[in-house]
């Protein structure tokens, strides 16, 4: 090697790790979008916050879930749970209101996190909107308890619809946690699914054959409404963690 | 500092005001498009309804701003926050009077011809854009009892809502599934158009919104004190 005089011999008098750190510290600096991998704000307090909102959300989510079930199957135990688990996460979501509000007068925040604790507050309203939807299936399940509120030629539609809206809620709860800005994109794919199920809905019940008569359609037509109103809700949550 | 935080969220509370009875004008103008098939005003109502969502737009990124920049008191805070939620139940509002203007440019014949409810929705709608009147007059006076007086009228909302319901499912409706199912979900957006117009008035009202002078009574009054209507004049019966 040394026959080459191509050899590579240190220069005593400069110190190669500092100039690699040197530029490692130029190559990072001003890139804080990097750090967004991991989520985590400087204050553990809007962290936990963030947290216990997405845990909420992913309630909301089992919430529709159950109602879903209570809906289908006629169950009157699991839809009584659902009316009082709603309660509770109303609960909830009025601790994380408060939460809020103690952020907000402790401390002038930084705008990152400003931002953060304003979009919680308004997670936090359609979180509730989505709890009294999915309490209002479950009311119709109580209501009509012995007999399945949805004939059978609608329910596959039905049932479907309320899996993505439950999904969706689960949805919006990972890209809470995960602050992904492009989850907002991909829920909005899933909502358009939840609309033309929606629309199949409609073709079903004014079809000549409908046969279940009046009371029944409409009950049918405003299901699919609260399935629809709990997936928009569900989509506007990512949009606004994507705001952020 | 404080002085001008205070007025400038006396401003904005009554852009809040006005885009309320904005919201109202226009469920009336959405209730004309759909009980007389006027499609000129149904996309009348959809522009507001797209200019509305801007200025809430804007009128959220100011009340952003004001937490921002301003560092506001303990009820300056809960003034602005109360703004910010007033502001979804405005934006659900204009959206729901949008929905109800798009029906009859989405169904042919229009489900309103011939349909034996439309006094009772013709009424709702009436109501629900009183309601939204009602509540901007609220805010504006900075009335604190006006949540109450609000939820009564829209108690005569969700009583019409029952009154449509029993005439969709009674024996002799034979106008067949489609207009009972359209009556039953226009219902329910007036029905929700209410409840969101009790709810601005309620978290606007309820807050320490009295605190906040009015735009033009700023100058005239001092230490922030505003002539605001006496409970006994604002609360009937």
């Amino acid at each position: 090697m040394a026959a080459d005089g191509r050899s590579f011999r240190p220069n005593p008098r400069v110190d190669v790790t500092a100039i690699a750190r040197a530029a490692w510290r130029q190559l990072t600096r001003g890139h804080t979008h990097y750090a967004r991998a991991s989520p985590k704000t400087c204050d553990a307090e809007v962290d936990n916050l963030v947290a216990d909102l997405a845990m909420i959300v992913r309630l909301a989510g089992q919430l529709m879930a159950d109602a879903s079930v209570s809906l289908h199957q006629a169950d009157l135990k699991s839809a009584e749970s659902v009316i009082s688990d709603a309660d509770d996460i109303e609960a909830r979501c009025e601790d994380i209101d408060q939460r809020c509000l103690h952020l907000l007068t402790l401390r002038a925040s930084v705008a990152m996190e400003l931002h953060m604790v304003v979009a919680a507050m308004q997670v936090v309203q359609d979180l509730r909107r989505m709890c009294s939807l999915a309490q209002h299936i479950a009311e119709i399940a109580r209501l009509k308890h012995p007999i399945e509120p949805i004939p059978a030629d609608v329910a596959p539609v039905s049932r479907q619809m309320g899996v993505l809206a439950s999904r969706l809620a689960e949805d919006a709860a990972a890209a809470i946690e995960s602050q992904d800005s492009l989850s907002a994109v991909r829920l909005a794919q899933v909502d358009n699914e939840v609309d033309g199920l929606r629309r199949r809905i409609f073709q079903i019940l004014f079809d000549q054959n409908w046969s279940h008569g009046v009371e029944t359609a409409v009950d049918t037509a405003l299901i699919g409404r609260y399935y629809e109103r709990f997936a928009d809700h569900a989509v506007a949550i990512a949009r606004k963690i994507h705001r952020c | 500092m404080r002085d001008t935080f205070h007025a400038e969220l006396g401003e904005l509370i009554t852009r809040l005001a006005r885009m309320t009875r904005l919201a109202g004008q226009m469920v009336t103008n959405a209730a004309i498009a759909l009980h007389q098939t006027d499609l000129a005003l149904a996309g009348i109502v959809t522009a507001n309804c797209d200019q509305m969502t801007a200025s809430l737009a804007d009128l959220e990124q100011r009340c952003v701003t004001l937490l921002g920049h301003q560092a506001p008191d303990a009820e300056g805070l809960r003034v602005v926050v109360a703004a910010l939620r007033a502001v979804g139940h405005v934006e659900r509002m204009a959206h729901l009077a949008r929905h109800i203007a798009a029906i009859p440019q989405l169904k042919h014949p229009n489900p309103m011809i011939s349909s034996p409810v439309r006094p009772v929705l013709a009424r709702m709608s009436l109501l629900a854009s009183q309601l939204a009147g009602n509540a901007a007059t609220a805010i504006e006076h900075r009335d604190p009892l006006s949540g109450d007086r609000l939820a009564e009228a829209d108690q005569e909302v969700d009583t019409l809502r029952r009154h449509l319901f029993s005439i969709l499912f009674a024996k002799d409706w034979s106008h067949g599934v489609e207009p009972a199912v359209d009556a039953a979900l226009i219902g329910r957006y007036y029905e929700r158009f209410a409840d969101h117009a009790v709810a601005v008035a309620r978290q606007l009202c309820f807050t320490a919104i009295d605190a906040i002078p009015e735009p033009d009574a700023a100058g005239l009054t001092s230490g922030g004190q505003v002539l605001r209507p006496t409970p006994g004049q604002t609360r009937p019966g």
